[in-house]
């Protein structure tokens, strides 16, 4: 299915369509720490910046390699998941929310300051990297983020299901009665995180080998908001929400842009009008219409 | 389950995108009675001013040019799209233009932060560029086959700033700048430059755009001892950092880059600006000025705009934007009956001393795309206004 | 030296200062983070603006007016996004004020156009020096009138019905109306407030920053403020302004401009895992 758009005839639609799935990797992060073990975060960009230079350093500088430039990406993530999650995991939802927040700005304003690593404002080019030795073609690239977007949501799907989930739902639905039954609440807390640092820091180096340039711009504080808005407009907690969030969101943009500057104000009233009409995200809806449907079955 | 979901969702997307190919034979965009244009800029976002003031004046030109009967019997016509300042946008946006929308060249352009990062597509998709609105030197540097620029850039403004502040006598100068890549483009400049003097700055101030407060970058200069400043910074933010400096008794002569060279400048800091001199990059002012090309812009804007002109325009922007679409469809004119990618930019190398009357005079060649580093300078009147100080250079 | 620095920090403390002000008074009152707060002072300030330069209305009047129109526009918002979102997710409501804010901010753009102007001070801006010391008038009077609006909204919610019943409302909804507190009025009159408030503290900050726009990037500054006066405080709010500008200012000046801002968000954040409430804010209990 995910491999549909390779027959699209443009370059640009697929493009749209590695950014669907890139945004739907990074959304399945936040989802996985604040849907299923309800740590807000409005900074998941920080880790997007991390991932996408050190992914474009490791291209520029260090090997070619594909895999390896998003391993790096990944990795750093994660240990800056761990770094802000340690000693910050334990406080007060609206706490975790503001430090995440500043991590996220900081985050961006050391990529435009630190001019000599990051190129500053400018931004940095990449260049193009290889996957197995050859090349990396836009096709090639596409199965990559392809191939990476499965294994996200597999990793999802497993630790909904899981002892994990289970106890990540426990800690989401009420932290004192967890801790009372012996839930390590802490220990959760920083899995959670720290796998969700690292998925977006996958799709932060994505992002970089896909588009050829990173550039501080690109991840600015509106893009944690996106991140978060695909969760929330897809469905907190749920699968396919920031599946569908991610797909949404990124192409009603596309849909708008033909109105210029009005693009702004429609996006802005249609997400009012999402959130009104769905607060708790399309895939509840959409997966209340099934539910009804299978209930109706005889048995 | 999950499955369904996802396909939906990428058919959905497939569905609606895929909709609106164009395939023409030659290259795209140009028909016997038509050719597009496409055009990617911020409209909204805090550079906004730029993008709907580029895209005002080439729509004018475009009326006048079709009115005369189009370029050769080909009516121009424009796709633009808003940025909104964000780069990523802009990648989708010109990818949208050229794959998609399929048109014959680009033109405008977008802030530096939003052009840099589309080069590899333009030169992969070898289409035109005629770029108005970024000064920034890597846009030609590497040079490029298929990008042309309009104005000075931040080389030339730098150069002709220095020199005017040399020729004051300066001797420890510092400087303020944004940390974007204007401010940043424009400190390494001038850094260059005095050191060719052997004059290092005394202070370098950095901030971010969204700073209110520059406080402890000024007190900074004030204990470094500067005896001047320069002031590379959009008027917004420039408005604010004039005013804190007098207020903290920072007396000292300031010069700006082309950034401060806007009436909205003027407004924001009143007679606190008196006496500061900037870079400018049309060799005369918008509003003010009374060659006949200019006088008629004006009035073109103004029936634009029947009730009153939006604050702050004209502009260098209107003028930029007004030149760049007169330059297209002059090279346009000259490239056969026929025109091609290749024949349009050939056309455009052969331009020399070209001058629409609202910008300097531009001359291209098939190793240098920068059609002219003549700059001019503004001072800030008693009367708290910008005039022209001196006229190209 | 510092002295300087302190007084130069007095008028971004103001700006922090009111933008947290805001965010913390919304906050009590209906337990809503407002992402909107930064845009509602734009729209306050274009407002008066309009008003003032357009329509050539006298000062005061502008004022006056700008803060009845974003007022009504309050109780507008409330009725439009908030009623029907009164039971949804916290997170539904937290978009939706960033939504909102997004449509004021785009609205603005479009039918004022990009608007960079700036707005006359009521006192004077011409610096003036005492102690050695340089500042204007204008700061100071934004100072006193800052402290002056956290006295009025300490009392409305100490002293008054209508403060009471926001504050019971935001705690216990049910249980507010178990008593007989009519809790969409309560929430209209929450809202109608809020526009009230952001037009006021965008009209006085007015003078000392640009009006564009895009001028509500404020919010992000004031609700780190308001965090690190402890986001339950209304004094702490102001403080956190303060404390939060000055902090800026003289890392800015002691150790890098350029870098001033994360080396203030590092510092924010050993803060708050020293004294999580923020400076004045109670620790939050929760009683099972």
């Amino acid at each position: 299915m995910t491999l549909c758009p390779l027959l699209l005839g443009s370059d640009y639609l697929r493009f749209v369509a590695v950014l669907i799935l890139i945004n739907a990797i990074a959304a399945t992060g936040v989802n996985l720490s604040m849907g299923y073990c309800g740590l807000v975060s409005v900074g998941h960009a920080g880790f997007l910046v991390i991932g996408a230079y050190v992914a474009a350093f490791f291209v520029n500088h260090i090997s070619t390699s594909a895999v390896l430039a998003i391993a790096g990406g990944a990795v750093a993530a994660g240990a800056a998941g761990i770094v802000i999650g340690l000693p910050t995991l334990r406080l007060n939802p609206l706490y975790i929310a503001m430090v995440t927040f500043g991590f996220g700005q900081a985050a961006n304003l050391v990529a435009v300051n630190w001019i000599e690593v990051t190129g500053g404002p400018n931004g940095l080019a990449v260049n193009p990297p290889t996957i197995l030795g050859f090349e990396a073609s836009n096709t090639t690239l596409y199965l990559a983020t392809a191939a990476l977007f499965l294994a996200s949501s597999w990793v999802a799907s497993c630790s909904g299901q899981s002892r994990l989930g289970r106890a990540f739902l426990a800690i989401k639905e009420s932290e004192i009665a967890a801790r009372s039954m012996g839930i390590a609440v802490e220990r959760y807390k920083m899995i959670a995180f720290a796998i969700s640092s690292i998925m977006v820091g996958i799709a932060g180096g994505l992002y970089a080998l896909v588009s050829g340039y990173v550039n501080p711009d690109a991840f600015v504080f509106q893009v944690s908001v996106l991140l978060v808005t695909m969760c929330v407009a897809g469905g907190l907690g749920r699968l396919s929400g920031p599946i569908i969030g991610a797909a949404i969101l990124t192409i009603l943009p596309e849909l708008l842009r033909p109105f210029a500057e009005y693009k702004e104000l429609l996006s802005g009233i249609i997400l009012l009008g999402f959130l009104v009409l769905m607060p708790r995200g399309l895939a509840s809806l959409v997966g209340g219409w099934i539910d009804a449907l299978i209930k109706q079955r005889p048995a | 389950m999950k499955s369904l979901i996802r396909l939906a969702a990428v058919s959905f997307a497939a569905l609606i995108l895929g909709a609106g190919q164009q395939v023409l034979a030659g290259d795209p965009g140009i028909s016997p009675t038509e050719v597009t244009l496409g055009m990617w800029t911020p409209l909204t976002g805090p550079t906004a001013l730029l993008g709907t003031s580029e895209r005002d004046a080439i729509e004018i030109a475009i009326d006048e040019v079709n009115a005369a009967g189009g370029v050769n019997g080909r009516k121009i016509k424009l796709i633009v799209y808003d940025d909104a300042g964000s780069p990523q946008e802009a990648m989708t946006s010109v990818r949208r233009l050229t794959d998609q929308d399929g048109v014959f060249a680009l033109i405008a352009g977008s802030t530096s932060g939003s052009t840099l990062p589309v080069i590899p597509l333009v030169n992969k998709g070898k289409i035109p560029f005629v770029s108005s609105i970024s000064s920034n030197r890597k846009l030609l540097d590497p040079f490029s086959h298929y990008i042309f620029r309009v104005y000075a850039n931040e080389v030339a403004h730098a150069d002709g700033i220095v020199e005017y502040a040399l020729s004051k006598g300066i001797k420890k100068p510092a400087i303020i700048y944004n940390s974007n890549d204007y401010g940043v483009g424009g400190q390494e400049e001038v850094a260059a430059l005095l050191g060719k003097e052997n004059m290092p700055l005394v202070a370098k101030e950095r901030y971010n755009q969204t700073d209110q407060d520059f406080s402890a970058q000024l007190i900074r200069i004030k204990e470094s001892g500067a005896d001047s400043m320069f002031l590379w910074a959009f008027a917004a933010e420039a408005g604010i950092i004039v005013r804190q400096a007098r207020e903290l008794g920072l007396t000292i002569p300031i010069y700006g880059g082309a950034g401060i060279s806007t009436p909205l400048f003027t407004k924001a800091v009143g007679s606190l600006g008196k006496g500061i001199v900037a870079a400018y990059v049309v060799p005369d002012l918008p509003e003010f000025s009374s060659k006949d090309a200019v006088v008629h812009y004006r009035a073109a804007l103004k029936k634009k705009y029947p009730g009153s002109l939006p604050p702050g325009r004209p502009n260098e922007y209107d003028l930029g934007g007004y030149a760049a679409l007169k330059i297209f469809a002059a090279a346009l004119s000259k490239a056969g009956s026929v025109p091609t990618r290749e024949s349009l930019i050939a056309a455009l190398e052969t331009l020399k001393d070209f001058d629409v009357g609202v910008t300097f005079p531009v001359t291209y060649t098939s190793t240098k795309h920068e059609g002219t580093d003549q700059t001019s300078l503004l001072k800030v009147s008693d009367s708290g206004q910008w005039e022209m100080l001196s006229e190209g250079k | 030296m510092i002295g300087q620095i302190a007084v130069n920090s007095l008028a971004l403390g103001s700006i922090y200062a009111l933008t947290a002000l805001g965010f913390v008074i919304i906050f009590r009152a209906s337990d809503v983070v407002n992402f909107a707060q930064g845009e509602m002072m734009m729209l306050g300030a274009m407002v008066g603006l309009l008003l003032y330069r357009d329509v050539h209305l006298s000062y005061a009047v502008a004022f006056v007016l700008s803060i009845v129109l974003c007022m009504v526009g309050g109780a507008l918002v409330e009725r439009i996004a908030f009623r029907p979102l009164m039971n949804a997710p916290h997170f539904t409501i937290l978009l939706s004020t960033v939504a909102i804010g997004q449509i004021i901010r785009s609205g603005v753009r479009i039918l004022f156009g990009q608007e960079v102007s700036s707005f006359p001070g009521v006192w004077s801006a011409e610096p003036i020096s005492f102690m050695g010391l340089r500042t204007t008038a204008l700061n100071l009077g934004i100072v006193a009138l800052t402290i002056m609006t956290l006295l009025v909204f300490i009392l409305v919610f100490s002293w008054t019905r209508i403060g009471w019943a926001m504050k019971a409302t935001a705690q216990n909804k049910r249980g507010a109306a178990i008593v007989g507190i009519s809790v969409s009025r309560t929430n209209s009159q929450v809202w109608a407030m809020a526009g009230g408030l952001a037009a006021v503290a965008g009209i006085l900050l007015a003078p000392l920053i640009i009006i564009t726009p895009d001028m509500g990037v404020i919010g992000n500054k004031g609700f780190i403020a308001a965090i690190l006066g402890g986001f339950t405080s209304l004094p702490g709010a102001v403080l956190g302004g303060f404390v939060l500008a000055l902090a800026e200012n003289l890392i800015g000046v002691y150790l890098s401009s350029a870098f001033k801002d994360v080396i203030v968000f590092v510092l924010l954040i050993l803060v708050l895992l020293v004294r999580p409430a923020g400076l004045l804010g109670r620790q939050i209990v929760k009683r099972v």
